[in-house]
């Protein structure tokens, strides 16, 4: 194959993927591919939906583990027993509530600020 | 007929200790270098011939490549460049053990919680030393939401550091209950088909549909671990 035929057939291809780029961001809506949540939250919303119901469920049982863990911890160490148990019990439950508050409305998760960065929904799973 | 849970029994293969600790070679830890192995095969022929127009193998480690390049780009943007090789290794670790865990005979690492809680902790100590590196003290105004008055802020601030403490228990809780809650199912199942007689076909119908269940959950866990990742490191540089 001459170097040439090489190149011109090259850059036909690149034409051609360059064509088939822009037909699927076009329908699309201007989105990219990967990761612009929109289009993909459409396509398996059903899938992210027992995904999201998990991730709030396991968000909620994890800050109470903690919080409840940390109390029996303090109160073995102090011998304070029940105080700090009481006290971090209901701290955890507090946080796993503001945690789960947070995911379900798109807010980041994390520790208290405002809206992520990016408003992907490809996050909320 | 073994029960449900014995597949997730851990057997040592060569018994080793160690000044009295117990560190043998145990099944959990073969199907770790196994997916290892595998992993590296994976991406090592995959990239081998370097080609313009790629093989169908070759497009998969570009693809997975790509994945996780998107992902970090538009979870963490620039600045997560450089923690790609951390986070690439971290997907393909976990989806290939869930993946290999599928295999029949083959153990699931991923469904045991020290397994997932080691690397939630790794995660979670890491993005913890990089926020600390970047940001010094100022790091700690993480857990003074904004906006909120200055009678709430001795209430706020414990509830803000059990909410940051319990990501990795939550990151490690859901990869493993996940994990083990599907394998726990399918067995079940695959256990009414043989005491059912003919009846059986309708468990054995069940289980056919739950492996497709759990190569998603498999492809779904992963992914959530990452992204959770990536979103973790995003906050830890990006303080707001």
């Amino acid at each position: 194959m001459g170097e040439d035929k090489q190149t011109s057939s090259l850059d036909e291809l690149d034409a051609k993927i360059r064509a088939a780029r822009i037909k699927s961001q076009g329908s699309n809506g201007g989105k990219g591919a990967l990761g612009d949540g929109n289009g993909g939250n459409n396509r398996n919303a059903n899938n992210q939906g027992i995904g999201f119901a998990f991730r709030l469920g396991t968000e909620l049982v994890a800050s109470l583990i903690v919080g409840v863990g940390f109390g029996m911890l303090l109160d073995y160490w102090l011998d304070s027993k029940p105080w700090f148990l009481i006290i971090f019990f209901l701290l955890g439950a507090a946080s796993g509530i503001s945690s789960v508050y947070r995911a379900a409305n798109g807010i980041d998760i994390t520790v208290g600020y405002g809206s992520k960065n990016i408003k992907d929904d490809d996050v909320e799973l | 007929m073994a029960g449900p849970l014995a597949q997730f029994q851990v057997k040592p293969i060569a018994p080793i200790s160690a000044a009295g600790f117990d560190i043998s070679f145990t099944n959990s830890a073969m199907w770790m270098v196994i997916t290892a192995v595998v992993i590296t095969i994976f991406m090592v022929v995959g990239m081998r011939k370097r080609e313009l127009v790629p093989s169908p193998w070759q497009s998969l480690t570009e693809a997975s490549y790509e994945f996780i390049g998107n992902m970090i780009r538009d979870n963490v943007g620039d600045e997560g460049r450089k923690f790609f090789p951390f986070i690439f290794t971290l997907f393909m670790f976990i989806l290939f053990g869930n993946l290999l865990g599928l295999l029949p005979y083959s153990f699931t690492f991923t469904s045991h919680i020290i397994v997932t809680a080691v690397m939630a902790l790794v995660v979670f100590f890491g993005v913890t030393i990089v926020g600390i590196a970047k940001h010094g003290l100022h790091f700690f105004s993480f857990f003074v939401p904004s906006g909120v008055p200055a009678v709430m802020v001795p209430i706020m601030i414990p509830i803000e550091v059990v909410s940051y403490l319990s990501r990795p228990v939550s990151l490690s809780i859901r990869l493993f209950a996940n994990m083990m809650a599907g394998h726990t199912m399918m067995k079940v199942f695959a256990g009414f088909v043989f005491t059912l007689g003919v009846a059986g076909a309708a468990p054995l119908l069940m289980d056919v549909v739950l492996t497709g269940f759990e190569v998603l959950v498999a492809f779904l866990q992963a992914y959530v671990f990452t992204v959770l990742t990536c979103l973790y490191l995003n906050d830890a540089l990006h303080l707001h």
